[in-house]
């Protein structure tokens, strides 16, 4: 608990020194809607939800680019499935199973071919739009009804949403042999292999649930807007992986946990609602979230160094970089 | 009828300068001819709409035409879609750019070929390019900003979106607006939300937190605008911030008529696509089209809204 505790000290005190900052400065943000505006945005948006699934992705070093396009192609097919009439559970599950399957395809290809990470998400970031474009382009498709509504509206729904996505992900990661065996491959994935770990098919079950988590999220935001639309997550894979590092999950994986995401993406939407409400311009907001980024990411560098070199007694050198996992360098 | 008296209207607004082509070869026919456009996104309704407007024009003149549209817009991979294309010499070049400014190398590149490069919705700041149709932004931006002001009787503040910094259709409907309703008396809060509904959205929600006396919100595109009307229903505060969009999507137009959204903008896709292929097929024959044409907006109120779904 102490560990845990000490773990997430650092964007805990950065997130209280947040709002510590837009209280003193902004007396309107005194207030619980506020605080509440920020909840309904990171849950809401889909954001949180797109970011547990991020998290188990980045632990089990399975960076996942295609989560936008998945979530644009969630979307669409919900949308087109309601339109027709569909009853909602089905077309929540085919939505899901939509996410479900490009995950599968994300990890068999990553899985059996060998293609590093960043490119072969890329790859299926760029097809999955594709398919979303062929089943939704110009496709109106809205009013959904109250039912599908409540999924998104106000707190409730989108809160009820982000619980069941933040317990499955911390379920899985600390609590089942699964969960261990992510932690173990992302940290170093040729010793996990050889410790008989299936490492190819736990590829497949990391990007499947991050697939999931995408669908959730985009099913959350079309309930929330009461219309399913193709152009949408464009970009969101670079939010949700600002979102999980920032709270703490390591880029170079087998470092991590979902309450370090609630932190991360709580600090994001704080600094984009701080920043609005001192009035001024949201372009701060991508500077700042850009250098809250850097800093995490080096702040995670330099632990793994010193801990590697207080355990070897030798410089981290040999340890793979983040470069050479996605194909760049050796 | 309405498409007719717009394009006439267009016709009347447009510039005085004027381009015409090289004078055609004597053996010049229309089955030889191929015209390359690419469009935004395929992801964005509105553009494919002007895209299947004008590949429909195409193929009633009998030429070829080739949609190198990306799937998003992206305008890096929108560059190396157009850059692809033109070494494959299309006869006339169309682009609904992402981003103005990126294609230098493009034209020169096409203006040593003898290709000319025709711009559709939003205005490539080159003077080689042959011709640009695109609704009048900065008058629709005016438009709504006047609806506005008598909506909000010039009180309060109006929280007024772009699109992406620098993208000329976004800044004009911006200006448009900002300029108007200042004007009046209400109080500017500028913003850009990068054409993203969610931040869109997240925006308005911590202006509506943080100003107690907002009024309006400008949304300079539909899948936002439409967003925004729900998100701001949804808090209750419709009877006091009023919603403005543009483009007039379905979605908008049900939010319009359910009093959700105050009014939007109708853009003339279909005549844009349409025009922009003939004017491309005249420049190619060596004829002369108006260097801007701008198609003049029609405001969609609840008044109106049913006669556009």
């Amino acid at each position: 608990m102490q560990k845990q505790l000490r773990e997430i000290a650092g964007p805990l005190l950065g997130l209280i020194l947040i709002w510590i900052f837009i209280f003193a400065l902004a007396p309107i943000s005194r207030d619980w809607s506020s605080v509440e505006n920020v909840l309904e945005n990171s849950t809401g948006s889909g954001l949180f939800i797109m970011c547990c699934g991020m998290t188990i992705a980045l632990i089990g070093n399975c960076l996942d680019l295609s989560v936008g396009s998945i979530y644009a192609l969630a979307s669409v097919v919900v949308g087109q499935l309601l339109k027709a009439g569909v009853p909602i559970p089905i077309a929540v599950l085919a939505g899901l199973g939509a996410g479900a399957l490009c995950g599968i395809v994300n990890g068999t290809i990553v899985s059996r071919t060998g293609i590093p990470t960043l490119i072969a998400t890329l790859g299926t970031q760029m097809a999955f739009r594709g398919v979303a474009d062929m089943i939704g382009a110009g496709v109106d498709m809205e009013q959904f009804g109250k039912t599908f509504d409540w999924l998104g509206s106000g707190l409730q729904g989108p809160l009820f949403c982000s619980a069941i996505a933040f317990l499955t992900i911390w379920f899985i990661l600390s609590k089942t042999r699964f969960g261990y065996q992510v932690f173990a491959q992302g940290g170093n994935e040729e010793v996990a292999r050889l410790a008989g770990i299936p490492v190819k098919r736990n590829i497949v079950l990391i990007y499947m649930i991050c697939g999931i988590m995408a669908a959730l999220a985009s099913i959350v935001y079309t309930a929330r807007v009461d219309f399913a639309y193709v152009d949408r997550g464009q970009g969101w894979e670079l939010l949700a992986i600002a979102g999980v590092v920032i709270g703490g999950t390591s880029m170079f994986g087998g470092i991590g946990g979902v309450g370090k995401t609630v932190l991360g993406v709580l600090i994001y939407e704080s600094i984009f609602a701080g920043l609005i409400y001192l009035h001024y311009d949201a372009f701060w907001q991508q500077v700042a979230t850009g250098v809250v980024l850097i800093l995490a990411v080096w702040i995670d560098h330099t632990q793994r160094r010193a801990s590697a070199s207080r355990r070897t007694g030798v410089n981290i050198a040999k340890k793979r970089s983040l470069w050479s996992r996605v194909g760049i360098g050796s | 009828m309405k498409r007719a008296l717009l394009l006439l209207t267009a016709v009347v607004l447009a510039g005085c300068s004027s381009s015409s082509g090289t004078p055609a070869p004597a053996t010049f026919n229309l089955a030889n001819v191929t015209i390359a456009y690419s469009g935004y996104s395929t992801s964005n309704t509105y553009w494919n709409i002007l895209g299947k407007a004008a590949a429909t024009e195409a193929a009633a003149k009998g030429v070829k035409f080739v949609d190198v549209t990306a799937t998003t817009n992206d305008s890096g991979i929108q560059l190396q879609a157009v850059n692809s294309e033109l070494s494959q010499k299309p006869s006339a070049l169309i682009i609904g750019s992402v981003d103005n400014n990126v294609f230098g190398t493009t034209i020169a590149t096409a203006k040593a070929a003898g290709i000319p490069i025709l711009a559709v919705d939003t205005g490539i700041n080159d003077p080689y390019i042959s011709a640009l149709i695109q609704t009048d932004n900065e008058g629709a931006g005016k438009l709504i900003g006047q609806q506005i002001c008598t909506d909000t009787g010039g009180k309060g503040t109006a929280l007024v979106l772009g699109g992406t910094v620098g993208a000329q259709s976004g800044d004009a409907r911006k200006k448009g607006v900002e300029e108007t309703i200042t004007a009046c008396g209400l109080k500017d809060d500028g913003q850009y939300g990068n054409w993203d509904s969610a931040t869109e959205v997240s925006l308005s929600d911590a202006t509506i937190a943080s100003t107690p006396d907002l009024s309006a919100i400008f949304v300079p595109h539909s899948d936002g605008a439409a967003a925004v009307a729900k998100e701001v229903s949804d808090k209750g505060k419709t009877a006091t911030v009023k919603v403005y969009g543009f483009d007039g999507s379905a979605a908008e137009l049900t939010a319009i008529l359910n009093g959700t959204e105050a009014a939007s903008i109708h853009q003339d896709n279909v005549t844009m696509g349409k025009t922009i292929v003939d004017d491309a097929i005249t420049i190619l024959q060596g004829g002369t089209v108006p260097q801007t044409v701008l198609i003049p907006p029609v405001l969609i109120t609840k008044a109106n809204a049913a006669s556009f779904q």
